[in-house]
């Protein structure tokens, strides 16, 4: 188990630094998704993290839970970094895939189970911004869709929804680089 | 609308992406915001900061009552001062061509040399030499062919904390890397200040088989380490000041006559950085134009003056000297005087007032 994970499990922390350290790991998987480099995503981590230890004399637990803050923290750092659309965009690009005929495309679940991080990463970085921010949100920060549609703006419905035409888009990628011709 | 599974292949293998965050990073914020912060963050950041400064201190004690060094400048300067860091040890000769790169053949006298290993790590990377006045810190770093030193996670603290400054880079043809912070260190006391120079990853070009019978990177980014030591702030400024305005190997210069009736313009130079300087993105975190009072009168977002010129199409020889100049505009804003603010990741800042006639 990574360090820090049992903390953030039991979702309480002692101060700033244990929230940091317990964090720290999924705010950088985050980062990588929503981000065009690792050096990028490191930054970007860094960052929320810093503005979030030096909010979190301000934070009050009677107004939600220590990780939920932490979150809106890092989804507007990221949002100020232009890495996360705004709102605005995001519904124009919600209306412009509305328009368009989704399919499911198969994948082999032997190919993408061999995957690296890295090319999952990589193709996850290659989404439209809105697929991006969700299949982040969802896997890289690891939040229920309730979460990720209030992230967004929409529903927990529309997350979801958002979420599997983001994972078709995302299987899309893998048919265009062949990952199936990768040597066993 | 097709809904999917929740834990089909692809999603149960998105759900195990490693978490593993890169080394250093939680410690790292927590210094960046000690340092930012003058007010304290609580009580358990400052146990948390104590801490992160006490590890360090403690191997570098330990390094320091086990092992004999010595530290020479390479003339006749002077000693260092004292060790609450790790000492200096004996180090070689500067090639020529390394101060040459560093532009201190003039001050040679004043390089303190080192010969110093990462803290920890397996990555053959040694602190050489270093050096600082009233308008710089330059240090060389010395590292096999395989490793490249990239800028963007390098960060430097002094007596003082954080150090808040431009950092420029460039390869001396011996292939060592020059580092260099546009500001000068901050000793506590005397003309001696304790460094620390974090390098949070290396890219190690090393190709890696995947486990499916190929080498499919052709380079890995590696955890990497810290060099502890001690270094001399001489007393005044014997060359030239360094671009104030210089991140990452990339100079901004605001020039007036770029202000048309609708446009701000913002021009950025490469100033013969390395090749990662250029593959970097070194405007991510924006720039904005400031109203008198503090507050963000108009935004410019990130990415608006990245570098994108693709790594494949750059040699080592044309790296140095390409004419590579990034232009970004805003809309232009009322009369009246302003401040150009720079944000650069890692917590550095950049501020330049200008007037808008």
């Amino acid at each position: 188990m990574i360090r820090g994970e049992v903390k953030a499990r039991r979702r309480t922390y002692l101060d700033a630094a244990e929230l940091c350290e317990a964090h720290a790991g999924v705010v950088y998987r985050f980062a990588r998704m929503v981000s065009v480099s690792d050096s990028d995503a490191e930054d970007l981590a860094h960052d929320a993290l810093v503005k979030a230890i030096r909010a979190y004399e301000r934070f009050d637990p009677q107004r939600g839970d220590a990780p939920r803050w932490l979150w809106r923290i890092v989804v507007n750092t990221a949002r100020d970094r232009n890495r996360i659309a705004t709102r605005r965009h995001l519904a124009w690009e919600r209306l412009r895939d509305w328009t368009r005929a989704e399919a499911v495309v198969p994948v082999e679940d032997v190919a993408v189970a061999r995957l690296e991080d890295a090319e999952l990463i990589a193709a996850v970085r290659r989404l439209p911004a809105r697929s991006r921010v969700v299949i982040a949100l969802r896997y890289g920060a690891d939040l229920d869709f309730e979460t990720v549609g209030s992230e967004l703006g929409i529903s927990a419905a529309g997350a979801r929804m958002a979420h599997g035409r983001a994972l078709n888009q995302l299987r899309l990628e893998f048919r265009k680089g062949d990952i199936h011709d990768q040597p066993a | 609308m097709t809904s999917l599974p929740e834990k089909d292949a692809l999603t149960a293998r998105l759900s195990r992406i490693s978490a593993e965050p890169p080394p250093l990073l939680a410690n790292r914020a927590l210094m960046t915001a000690s340092a930012q912060h003058k007010k304290p963050t609580g009580h358990g950041v400052r146990l948390a900061y104590a801490a992160v400064l006490a590890f360090p201190l403690l191997i570098a004690a330990v390094v320091f009552v086990g092992v004999t060094r010595e530290s020479h400048r390479i003339g006749p300067g002077s000693q260092p001062g004292g060790a609450t860091t790790a000492t200096p040890s004996r180090g070689k000769s500067i090639p020529p061509e390394d101060l040459i790169a560093a532009h201190l053949e003039n001050v040679k006298d004043l390089v303190t040399r080192y010969d110093q290993p990462l803290s920890h790590g397996t990555i053959d990377a040694r602190l050489i030499g270093g050096y600082s006045d009233a308008a710089r810190t330059v240090l060389i770093l010395r590292h096999g062919p395989e490793v490249t030193v990239q800028t963007n996670p390098l960060t430097l603290y002094d007596d003082a904390g954080f150090v808040n400054a431009g950092l420029g880079a460039t390869s001396a043809p011996t292939g060592d890397q020059i580092v260099v912070f546009d500001a000068p260190l901050r000793p506590r006391t005397g003309s001696t200040s304790g460094v620390r120079l974090l390098l949070s990853t290396l890219q190690n070009s090393t190709p890696i088989p995947n486990g499916q019978g190929g080498s499919s990177y052709g380079s890995t980014l590696t955890p990497a380490g810290e060099f502890d030591f001690r270094l001399d702030v001489q007393p005044s400024q014997t060359l030239h000041t360094p671009a104030p305005t210089q991140l990452n190997g990339a100079s901004f210069t605001f020039d007036p006559a770029a202000l048309t009736p609708n446009a701000i313009v913002v021009t950025m130079h490469e100033v013969g950085a390395s090749i990662d300087d250029l593959y970097a993105n070194p405007a991510t975190d924006g720039v904005s134009l400031r109203l008198p009072d503090g507050s963000t009168g108009i935004v410019l977002g990130g990415g608006g003056l990245a570098l994108d010129a693709p790594k494949s199409q750059l040699g080592p020889g044309t790296a140095r000297s390409l004419p590579y100049k990034g232009v970004s505009s805003w809309v232009r804003a009322g009369a009246g005087r302003y401040t150009l603010h720079f944000q650069w990741g890692g917590g550095r800042v950049f501020d330049r007032d200008i007037l808008v006639p």
